[in-house]
């Protein structure tokens, strides 16, 4: 916990906006939770977006491997996995519009606990967040169908 | 009729042009990728609809409104969000939208909205 904010408690809210988004605007019947990792999977790709609450602010990150990347980009857009890949820009715009749904289903579930929180817009990335002495990073992985999606929430440790 | 989406995301755009023909509606889109950018399109051809995202880069779906209402400009115009707090909604209602429609948003939301609006 830092800044009065319990990250730990917001990545179930982060797993339920991600399900619901998954089940509606992705069409994916199939999603299961397996669990937790300690670090986010070097060779993933996905979409950070900012968050800023009163007690402070962190990141939300939806990552997958570059064919779970082209699983969500194709089911947003309502493609046929057997679809050829999309271009770079579009699995990018697709994957932070996803990262933006996530997130406005995140807000609204989490306004109990932190209150008014003011999104950012989406960034897409490669590779992992780094965990430092003074950010943390808690993933937690969904499987949807055949792909594994890492939900990253990256977040300020607590100082002193 | 025409109808303006904006929005920052590709993918969004194209995913509400096809609910709003799936809903039923046989129109023509115009599309903009921020609120700079709708309202020089508004300036140049007032369409029937403006669906907008909220957050944006450069110009947001809120400050189009605003910039819209300010010069008098009454175009029709709602929004297509993935924000659903209850102080964004009053402001959105307050400066004037018709509708504010959370994504995800299923085929009958967007039906729900477009009919009062569209008729």
């Amino acid at each position: 916990m830092s800044g009065g904010l319990d990250h730990r408690a917001l990545v179930g809210h982060l797993e339920e906006a991600f399900e619901e988004v998954a089940r509606t605007a992705l069409g994916q019947g199939d999603v299961s939770r397996p669990g937790h990792l300690d670090a986010p999977l070097p060779r993933w790709q996905g979409a950070y977006i900012g968050l800023v609450a009163a007690q402070g602010a962190f990141q939300l990150g939806i990552a997958a491997d570059v064919a779970g990347c082209q699983l969500l980009a194709k089911s947003l857009m309502s493609m046929p996995e057997s679809d050829p890949p999309l271009a770079d820009a579009e699995l990018a715009d697709a994957v932070c519009e996803i990262a933006n749904i996530v997130a406005g289903g995140f807000k609204s579930r989490a306004r109990d606990k932190v209150g008014a929180l003011t999104l950012g817009l989406p960034v897409f990335f490669h590779g992992p967040a780094q965990a430092t002495e003074h950010t943390g990073v808690l993933v937690s992985v969904i499987r949807l169908g055949s792909a594994s999606v890492a939900l990253l929430l990256v977040h300020p440790r607590a100082q002193g | 009729m025409q109808i303006l989406v904006v929005d920052d995301s590709k993918a969004m755009r194209s995913i509400v042009m096809r609910a709003v023909r799936q809903a039923g509606y046989d129109v023509t889109f115009v599309e903009a990728v921020n609120g700079a950018e709708a309202l020089k399109a508004i300036h140049a051809s007032p369409p029937a609809l403006v669906m907008a995202d909220w957050n944006m880069p450069e110009m947001s779906g809120i400050e189009l409104l605003q910039k819209l209402r300010a010069e008098g400009n009454a175009v029709k115009m709602g929004f297509v969000t993935s924000e659903s707090d209850p102080g964004m909604r009053d402001q959105a209602f307050q400066a004037g939208a018709l509708f504010m429609l959370t994504k995800p948003f299923t085929p009958d939301a967007m039906k729900a909205v477009l009919g009062p609006v569209l008729t």
